[in-house]
């Protein structure tokens, strides 16, 4: 299609002909089209808007065009057109920030505001000492805004400078925004006094109270905020639990018994209803911080807002934490709420009675009512619980889940019943022995796991030829638990089953069952067995049984296994402290792929770092991240003045944040 | 309803690993304010294999014979959600009170044939196709048409639920009683679906990054995809949002979730303004319309 024809087509007044126009630009060189993508970007439609942002970020405008781009912004009748054209920007990325800066001194403050919110968005550190200047800017919008950007950015660097402009700057919109930016970057510590001035500054409590909560790390901190628990305003009250319980998790213990201390005094003059009211506020921030603060109170009062946080998935293990911390002070008002209490709240209760193990009558009598409980949930936790208590007359009952319809219920029995094998071993063997005759498989294979609990051998020893293959596993896994030595011969006909389960099993269990003498053949020929899972069980057993005599044969199944075997081969060259090993895995540095190398890595920085060492540039360049994590952990064991140019280096040029987090803090010494 | 064991803790390293692990599978991102439903989730299946570190977990899905088994393990574990029969009721009411009689009249006028397929992508447990169907069954314009809906979804789990068709009290919350008696049948303190919705639906696996399954499946003139790519990251959801309009036929219909909308995703669909709710349109090029 001609410019011409293009042009006409654009006219239409049909908005995909429009769109599709622009979407024809693709690959047009810049000079013949801009008229037509700069007319797309102010287009009443979104759509014909978003394609030209998507035409020209392709496009790669140079520098002079970008200039061109940012005069787009001057245009304050056509909101859509200073959109697209600041997304444009945003989408140009690091190559757009020098035009960027060169016009932060424009006359238009509108313009200049513009351009420091796009910098912000683009997250460029090569822009703080522009935006820097910015929070002296003589329009209070655009200083903000820079105050915003600095925080967007994250380098802490500009720490000081925020602070400094706290103080000169007393504009209530600016000092938010700065609040906010220090809230971001500033790590924390000590609480700086202009915070602290204001924190008690009306306009500006509920900014200095969110800063308090990410920088605050002292109690004159934490007094700040119990005085925000008080306010009349809910808003306050709910960014003061916030913080505080931020604050709590940097203090010491003994500072921070002391703030737990003024938080009970706290509990009897509303603090729970305010924690009630946050928990409610629908912010699962919030209601982190509200389990995290009655975990630290421990007080019985607080079990039915718990119990209801025991709901959320998020807070679930938390808020059962914060349950057992109030300790066998929870257990006469649990049972007290369990006859009314919905299938949730009676799973919870039952999972609180069983953690916190005391047997009495109540307690006893409401888990067995749970135990038969129509709902699945309710019957699992009580089933759990059981296996905590020492009660025979619970672990009875516990039996009958053992056929529940709900597998999870089943297997929660079985778990109860293998708990209770030491201290009710004749009833547990008694059960066992029940389930060896049943048709099905899985009861079987519960019978194994029960005789292995019961130390019930001589079951265990028929159950080993079952004709079920996962029975058949269960029962080789109980005879190495058992270290049954007797089960030797058992064992090494194992290693030959036709099911690979019931092989590595048989491997792993070798070790602990047969002494050297009987072991170490039969294992030696499991190295050779096509599964290498079943080749790294042996290898892992040989070395328990031989010692540094199994070194040969890690040595040589390292050079013909595949991952699974050389990861057993490493474990065996990191327990034996084999030099022959770190100098055959040492060659592997330069070739292998994923898991092993990061194995080789881990394995020589513990014993034998200087052989890294001409290798760690390569591996810090390595194209997976995982690895890359591996070579910094690895740095740590060298000495400072040799690793710091390599750690600069490879923050240089490192994009991954967790890799990044850990080379920094490698950097400063951590 | 969370069930409170006591997870092992997830090292940030392992959440990333298995997280990128889980979005190559199947495109699912996890962002790491979700950490904590992995570490519950997936701390079930150490327990199960017997391993003690999720590294452990993490290299059995990358090594074990089994590992294409435990992934689906995996996904029924982490999009088990909960859904319900005539969800987001003012949608279904832009569906078949204005989107199914413009549908009727476009393809009577046009003389296509008289024949609606219908996509639910996500299906989860059959309650949507099912939902679908019987308002479809309920459209007097639709008397006498060839009417199909195809629901698929990743989790293999929900789909034996989503044939089986049956379903508890908890499933019929937003359900009027005259759905519930004519087109269910008691069994066992439960519902069954009946036969006549049944055989307008089919239920099949589909992950949505799998394009040459889904080029099987057809063109369709709707599609419903709800709540669902809220789940994948812009790369995932422009891939996906791209194949849905290749499906669909010129003029056809895109439903998202009502937190969902293709802001910064995609230009390829038109948004029509419906009395009950906004839906995004596949253009036909002669068409008008088409908000800005």
């Amino acid at each position: 299609m001609t410019m011409p024809e293009r042009s006409s087509a654009f006219a239409a007044q049909d908005e995909e002909v429009r769109r599709r126009t622009v979407q024809e630009q693709y690959g047009v060189p810049l000079d013949r089209c801009r008229d037509l993508l700069v007319t797309a970007l102010g287009d009443d439609s979104w759509r014909v808007r978003k394609e030209a942002v998507e035409v020209l970020v392709a496009a790669r405008p140079g520098r002079d065009e970008m200039r061109g781009l940012i005069d787009l912004l001057r245009h304050e009748d056509n909101a859509g057109l200073r959109n697209a054209t600041s997304e444009l920007l945003v989408r140009l990325g690091k190559r757009a920030v020098p035009a960027l800066l060169d016009h932060l001194q424009d006359h238009d403050q509108d313009l200049r505001k513009l351009l420091v919110d796009t910098l912000a968005a683009i997250g460029e550190r090569s822009a703080v000492p522009a935006l820097l200047t910015a929070l002296d800017d003589p329009d209070v919008n655009v200083a903000a805004a820079a105050a915003e950007a600095l925080g967007a950015i994250g380098d802490q660097s500009a720490v000081p400078s925020l602070l400094q402009a706290l103080d000169r700057q007393q504009h209530d919109f600016f000092q938010y925004n700065a609040l906010a930016a220090l809230g971001r970057i500033a790590s924390p510590g000590p609480l700086p006094s202009v915070v602290a001035r204001l924190a008690r500054h009306d306009m500006l409590r509920l900014a200095a109270y969110e800063c308090l909560g990410k920088i605050g790390a002292d109690t004159a901190s934490a007094d700040l905020l119990l005085e925000g628990l008080q306010s009349q305003l809910p808003s306050l009250r709910t960014v003061a639990v916030r913080s505080l319980a931020a604050v709590l998790k940097h203090l010491e213990p003994l500072f921070r018994q002391t703030v737990v201390e003024q938080l009970r005094l706290l509990f009897d003059q509303g603090l729970l209803e305010t924690l009630t009211q946050a928990a409610a506020s629908g912010d699962a921030e919030v209601a982190e911080a509200v389990v995290a603060l009655l975990e630290a109170l421990a007080d019985p009062r607080s079990l039915p807002l718990l119990l209801q946080a025991v709901i959320d998935e998020r807070l679930a293990s938390r808020a059962m934490d914060a349950l057992q911390s109030i300790g066998t002070a929870a257990i006469a008002p649990s049972v007290a709420r369990y006859a009314l209490a919905d299938e949730t709240e009676r799973a919870a209760i039952c999972t609180l009675l069983g953690r916190l193990g005391r047997l009495q009558a109540d307690v006893e009598q409401t888990i067995s009512q749970a135990l038969s409980d129509d709902v699945a949930l309710v019957r699992r936790a009580a089933a759990v619980a059981a296996g905590s208590l020492p009660s025979a007359a619970l672990l009875s009952a516990v039996t009958s889940l053992l056929d529940d319809e709900d597998p999870s219920v089943r297997d929660a029995a079985l778990q109860a019943l293998r708990a209770r094998g030491g201290s009710h071993r004749e009833l547990v063997r008694e059960i066992a022995g029940q389930m060896i005759s049943s048709e099905l498989p899985e009861q079987r294979r519960a019978a194994a796991l029960l005789c292995a609990a019961s130390g019930d051998c001589e079951q265990l020893a028929l159950l080993i030829k079952d004709e079920h293959a996962a029975v058949r596993e269960s029962a080789v896994r109980a005879v190495g638990r058992l270290a049954l030595a007797a089960s030797c011969p058992n064992l090494v006909m194992a290693l030959v089953d036709e099911a690979e389960e019931v092989r590595i099993a048989a491997a792993e269990s070798l070790g602990a069952c047969c002494g050297k003498h009987d072991g170490s053949a039969p294992l030696r020929l499991a190295l050779q067995d096509p599964s290498s899972w079943v080749q790294a069980a042996a290898l892992r057993s040989l070395v328990e049984l031989c010692g540094d005599e199994a070194l040969s044969d890690a040595l040589a199944l390292w050079q013909r296994g595949d991952e699974v075997a050389q990861l057993a081969c490493l474990e065996a060259f990191d327990l034996l402290a084999a030099p022959e090993g770190f100098a055959l895995i040492t060659q592997a540095l330069g070739q292998r792929d994923g898991e092993v190398l990061k194995g080789v890595i881990e394995v020589l920085s513990r014993h034998k770092p200087d052989l890294l060492l001409p290798w760690l540039h390569h591996i810090l360049s390595h194209t997976d991240w995982d690895v890359r994590m591996s070579a910094v952990r690895a740095c740590a064991s060298l000495p400072p003045p040799e690793r710091h140019d390599l750690l600069r280096m490879a923050l240089d040029r490192e994009d991954h944040d967790l890799v990044r987090q850990a080379l920094r803090q490698l950097l400063d010494g951590h | 309803m969370p069930v409170v064991d006591q997870a092992m803790m997830m090292p940030d390293e392992e959440f990333r690993l298995l997280r990128d692990l889980v979005y190559t599978h199947s495109g699912l991102y996890f962002g790491d304010d979700a950490k904590y439903l992995l570490e519950k989730r997936l701390g079930r299946r150490l327990a199960t294999h017997q391993l003690k570190s999720y590294r452990e977990y993490y290299q059995f899905l990358k090594f074990n014979r089994k590992r294409e088994q435990e992934l689906e393990e995996i996904m029924d574990l982490l999009t088990t959600n909960e859904t319900y029969f005539f969800r987001e009721a003012y949608q279904l009411s832009a569906f078949s009170d204005e989107i199914l009689p413009e549908l009727c009249k476009r393809k009577q006028a046009a003389g296509e044939p008289r024949r609606i397929r219908i996509w639910s992508a996500g299906c989860s447990s059959g309650e949507e196709p099912y939902t679908i169907a019987m308002l479809l069954l309920e459209q007097p314009c639709l008397q006498g048409w060839q009417l199909e809906i195809i629901g698929t979804d990743i989790s293999q789990r929900v789909l034996q639920q989503a044939r089986r068709g049956i379903y508890g009290r908890s499933a019929f919350r937003m359900t009027d009683d005259y759905y519930l008696l004519k087109y269910f049948e008691p069994q066992d303190g439960a519902f069954r679906i009946a036969d006549q919705v049944r055989q307008l639906v089919s239920i099949s696996y589909l992950n949505l990054l799998d394009q040459t399954r889904m080029a099987m499946l057809g063109s369709f003139d709707l599609i419903f995809c709800r709540n669902v790519i809220i789940y994948f990251d812009l790369a995932v959801k422009k891939q996906v949002v791209a194949s849905f309009h290749r499906s669909l036929r010129d003029g056809g219909f895109l439903l998202l979730g009502h937190s969902e909308s293709l802001m910064n995703i995609s230009t390829l669909f038109t948004l029509r303004h419906f009395k009950n709710d906004m839906v995004y349109q596949k253009p036909l090029l002669s068409a008008a319309g088409g908000a800005s």
